[in-house]
């Protein structure tokens, strides 16, 4: 990501706090890496992605605001433009200026079995999209305090299985790209016995079938996954 | 600077890094191939490569865990093909970025 689209990516950051949002959504997806790297989560770790998404997932779409909390205006404010996009009502919000691109799209956890698609969530004024396996995300967060917010994110080990178990299911250009990211997080979990731990508890907290695809996935890229420290 | 750049140019450093840890982590992980000697009418297995051009045997000792060196092996020679890919993709971005303005 540029130092521009960083900026941006602060200013959205800032406004959800100040609108008493940052606490109710967690950042998800490549720019989660950004605050590993500055909220030192993983020690030397450098972010490799570079991405124009930026992936909110909305930790409780029942939760109750009193009044209602409108995303779509806050992001207006900071330049946004809604994407609605027919027939599929997917809503997502563009910003564009002479060096700065960022698409910001808010999901949230199927709900039941094969619930994926658009979900009202009237508390937040906005759609969001509903995507499997989420919920390893969202039992997994962590908050890391950096620029002065309290950002939550997925812990890194959750965020590398997740990768794992949706990979072939991803475009093969995302597919590449999210197993290199799987590559570089996991090189520095395995330099920390604690995290590798941590690892090794979030994978027995997983079901069967993940665990299976996770085992899968590892055995076609020969990753060793709770590999000892050197 | 474009976005265009900025993205390649961060792209690039970000491939370089990532060389740079797959190549670390290449030259840990053994070389060549596991081949059973007969000796005294027992199979024993050894570890062989070549060195400087000649064929090098180093016996895998009983402690040692033999589909552990195997999955090291293939792990190396994939990591192998990696660096490959990330080499050619290095000068692919270098070449685009002489092309593009500053």
């Amino acid at each position: 990501m540029t130092e521009n689209q960083k900026q941006k990516f602060w200013e959205v950051i800032d406004s959800f706090e100040k609108n008493e949002l940052l606490e109710h959504l967690m950042l998800i997806g490549s720019w989660a890496e950004l605050i590993y790297q500055d909220g030192n989560v993983l020690d030397g770790f450098k972010a490799t992605s570079r991405t124009f998404d930026l992936d909110f997932l909305i930790k409780s779409r029942y939760k109750q605001f009193n009044p209602p909390k409108d995303i779509p205006k806050i992001l207006k404010e900071q330049g946004f433009d809604l994407e609605h996009r027919y027939p599929d009502d997917y809503w997502k919000f563009d910003y564009y200026e002479d060096s700065i691109a960022l698409y910001v799209e808010f999901l949230v956890p199927e709900i039941g079995r094969g619930a994926v698609g658009p979900v009202e969530c009237e508390q937040y004024s906005l759609k969001a999209t509903a995507l499997r396996h989420l919920d390893i995300l969202s039992t997994h967060a962590i908050t890391v305090n950096t620029n002065g917010y309290d950002i939550i994110v997925p812990a890194p080990a959750a965020y590398v299985l997740q990768k794992m178990i949706i990979n072939e299911e991803r475009k093969p250009d995302k597919r590449t790209k999210d197993q290199r990211a799987i590559d570089n997080i996991l090189s520095y979990i395995h330099e920390s016995s604690e995290l590798t731990e941590e690892l090794k508890r979030t994978y027995e907290s997983l079901t069967k079938k993940q665990k299976k695809k996770i085992n899968q996935y590892c055995e076609i890229h020969l990753v060793d996954l709770f590999k000892e420290m050197e | 600077m474009s976005i265009a750049r900025a993205i390649l140019e961060e792209e690039l450093e970000n491939l370089i890094r990532q060389l740079e840890r797959n190549i670390k982590e290449f030259e840990k992980l053994p070389r060549g191939s596991i081949r059973m000697k007969k000796i005294n009418g027992r199979e024993y297995p050894y570890l062989q490569y070549k060195e400087h051009g000649k064929v090098v045997s180093k016996a895998i000792k009983k402690s040692e865990d033999i589909k552990v060196i195997e999955f090291k092996i293939k792990k190396r020679k994939q990591l192998k093909d990696k660096v490959r890919v990330m080499k050619v993709e290095i000068v692919e971005i270098e070449v685009s970025l002489k092309h593009l303005n500053p």
